[in-house]
């Protein structure tokens, strides 16, 4: 199986400066050092790209300003247009548009499935990388 | 002889009797009443007076606590008075409270009316209630219950904050100690919903 693949993921050109929603069943921000942490059915969307996990660790930049990065755990499904992926953990830091998924990934495409350990989305130009035992099953229509 | 002493005479006479009159002088002076009109001196209307009288209001009237985790919660309102149908319900107005965090933070919350039970435990705050905390929340909701002998609040209904992470919508909020170290969290429940709009972005590869 190749070490790395690179394959389309969803079909608009994604602006990371779109905004971003995330409604969830409960939300718990901690006074001390700020950090947020989303329960239950959470969804995050931005633009094309939708993700649901069980829960979402918010982490911001140092100065608060932004959110540097959310930590989705658990059955994280990640689907952009007609692509769906899925992984136990998922990285999505907004401000660099990228997500990057962990924990036995499996991407479906129309005809294609690949799995592999580890995947890199690139919002801004609907690329994904794939890295670790990538393995494509192709279906013919 | 007797004509020489007429001088001490007279002095021993004058050293007796000045002293009686001056005590004389001093007794009576506190009997001479001087004019002082206290009715003028109170700035309240006869009105007034019978008013606060009748329902015992108290103006600015502040609370204060220590919790026992080192938290200050001090609770002041412009005018307090009990409640007219159940005197053990202390009724307030314009009320703030502030909650001086052990860790340096503090939150703020305002209201336009607040309501106390008898046991002075906490404080139900009522209409256009603003929660603003020093780490940059700021939220509006109804109604919120207040406990003044710890950290402790919860919102009766909807809640909207707008937080350095975005505009954020929720059923319930709570404010209370969690976790192992006790720190104090924000708790959103029954659906959350964040709008969070990214700065321009800095990292475009």
């Amino acid at each position: 199986a190749a070490q790395g693949l690179t394959v389309g993921f969803g079909e608009m050109e994604q602006d990371s400066s779109l905004p971003v929603e995330v409604t969830s069943d409960s939300l718990s921000v901690n006074q001390n050092d700020g950090s947020a942490v989303f329960i239950g059915n959470v969804v995050v969307i931005q633009g094309e790209m939708r993700m649901t996990a069980d829960k979402v660790n918010v982490y911001y930049l140092e100065d608060q300003s932004a959110i540097e990065k959310m930590i989705a755990v658990g059955d994280v499904l990640l689907v952009r247009g007609p692509d769906a992926a899925e992984g136990n953990r998922a990285i999505y830091s907004p401000e660099a548009g990228t997500v990057k998924m962990y924990g036995d990934v499996l991407v479906v495409q129309e005809t294609t499935t690949i799995a592999s350990d580890r995947m890199t989305v690139h919002l801004n130009n609907n690329t994904a990388e794939m890295h670790g035992r990538v393995k494509t099953i192709l279906r013919n229509q | 002889m007797a004509s020489g002493n007429t001088y001490s005479q007279v002095v021993a006479f004058l050293k007796v009797v000045l002293p009686l009159i001056a005590l004389g002088i001093l007794a009576t002076l506190f009997l001479v009443p001087r004019e002082v009109d206290l009715e003028a001196a109170i700035p309240f209307a006869e009105v007034e007076l019978e008013k606060r009288l009748r329902d015992q209001q108290v103006t600015a009237a502040s609370f204060s606590t220590k919790t026992s985790s080192g938290h200050l919660v001090a609770v002041t309102a412009s005018t307090a008075h009990p409640d007219f149908e159940d005197p053990t319900r202390t009724v307030a107005t314009d009320l703030k409270a502030r909650i001086d965090l052990a860790n340096g933070q503090t939150i703020n919350v305002v209201s336009d009316d607040g309501e106390m039970d008898s046991t002075f435990k906490e404080v139900v705050l009522t209409n256009n209630v603003q929660f603003v905390t020093s780490s940059g929340i700021t939220m509006d909701t109804h109604e919120m219950t207040m406990s003044i002998d710890e950290v402790r609040a919860e919102s009766s209904g909807e809640v909207v904050a707008y937080t350095q992470f975005g505009r954020l919508n929720a059923g319930r909020m709570a404010v209370r100690p969690a976790g192992n170290d006790d720190d104090i969290y924000l708790f959103f429940t029954n659906g959350v919903r964040l709008i969070y709009t990214p700065q321009k972005t800095t990292g475009d590869q």
